[in-house]
């Protein structure tokens, strides 16, 4: 199995004259859609797994409807990769491999988690602390966006962006606030385009930030967040 | 206690070696960390305690006022978007106030825009710090401008 970008893809099966639709289309999308139109001519047919980092609703459907035999959203999880390639590879490939079906175990490299860690220069006890504050007070923030979204009322939405971003930024959660400060931004310029997918994005982020906080937890035997720190 | 007066230019106060000392003799010097989130108070409140100091906490602008009354301060840690009073209309509260006019405040905020940081900055703030700052970072401001100079804990 070879690894190539997305961009050396669509580069080198982009149709000659690309419709407008097509072209709207992200790029893992047309390049998935060009090598199934050479494979009608050709036969065969290249397993392809979509992995996409906006996890904006319909992603999936749109990855599946331009061919694609399955979808990983990321930041990674091991196990729903695996489960992914096991399913493209057929049976022949094997049980999911142990360290990749019980995730929890471990801080993925790169997980929300980790990356919380890292900013705050690896203070587990810390983290902790922050991480229960968080984990209240979620919910209301993310209530907020919503609403602000669903009454398309920007105003609100660029106060409920803001106060969530500084909290995402300090708990080192830079996509998640990345998404927070672009829904500020738009909200400023008095927009509502393209909010609701952003909500969702974010909520992603923060949704598996808060699971990996849920599996630490409740796991003493692993690295657990506060290992001698807790009362 | 000092007075307000004094907090504004003496940062190295002999108060802080003192307070580093065993036996608890010097009243504790507060310092009144506002803004609306939780999450960024807890840790600026946790770097406080950690320097010796003890944090005074506020969630809006008209709360900070009246904290900033009722304590001695040796330094405010302000953020700017807050409900109810912002903090640019809280700093110019507390300028406008005659025992509050001289009381250090370091702002620390994600505003970034040239515009809001030079109408902070004629409020004469110690220090205009941009969000997200990793801990170390934010401890070694906050030591600097509460002159601190053995950092006490871990």
């Amino acid at each position: 199995m070879s690894i190539r970008s997305t961009r050396a893809l669509a580069l080198r099966y982009r149709p000659s004259s690309p419709s407008p639709a097509r072209r709207a289309r992200c790029a893992r999308c047309s390049a998935t859609a060009a090598i199934r139109a050479r494979e009608r001519e050709s036969g065969g047919h290249v397993p392809i797994i979509g992995l996409t980092a906006h996890a904006m609703k319909g992603d999936r459907e749109r990855c599946l409807a331009a061919g694609m035999d399955g979808y990983v959203p990321k930041p990674i999880n091991p196990a729903a990769l695996f489960d992914a390639l096991r399913k493209v590879a057929g049976d022949s490939a094997g049980e999911v491999p142990a360290a990749a079906a019980a995730p929890v175990a471990t801080v993925a490299a790169g997980s929300p988690l980790q990356q919380a860690l890292e900013f705050l220069e690896g203070d587990r006890a810390l983290l902790a602390e922050l991480a229960a504050t968080f984990q209240r007070d979620c919910p209301g923030y993310l209530a907020a966006l919503r609403q602000a979204v669903a009454g398309a009322d920007p105003p609100a939405l660029a106060r409920a962006g803001h106060v969530i971003r500084g909290v995402l930024g300090t708990l080192g959660l830079e996509q998640a606030a990345a998404a927070a400060g672009q829904l500020e931004a738009l909200a400023v310029q008095g927009g509502m385009d393209g909010a609701a997918a952003l909500t969702a994005a974010l909520e992603q982020g923060v949704g598996e930030f808060l699971v990996e906080l849920r599996t630490l937890d409740g796991d003493p035997g692993g690295p657990a967040l506060t290992p001698g720190s807790r009362p | 206690m000092t007075t307000a007066g004094d907090e504004w230019t003496n940062l190295g106060q002999p108060e802080a070696a003192a307070s580093s000392a065993e036996q608890p003799p010097t009243p504790p010097r507060y310092v009144l960390v506002a803004g609306d989130a939780a999450v960024v108070r807890q840790l600026i409140c946790r770097i406080v305690r950690q320097l010796g100091c003890e944090p005074v906490e506020a969630e809006n602008g008209n709360h900070a006022l009246a904290q900033a009354r009722s304590h001695d301060l040796a330094l405010i840690v302000l953020d700017l978007n807050m409900p109810d009073k912002d903090g640019l209309e809280t700093l110019q509260e507390l300028r406008a106030d005659r025992r509050l006019a001289s009381v250090s405040v370091l702002v620390l905020t994600i505003e970034a825009s040239r515009k809001t940081i030079q109408s902070v900055l004629g409020y004469r703030v110690c220090d205009y710090l941009v969000k997200p700052l990793r801990p170390s970072e934010l401890r070694e401001r906050l030591r600097k401008h509460l002159g601190v100079t053995e950092p006490e804990g871990g």
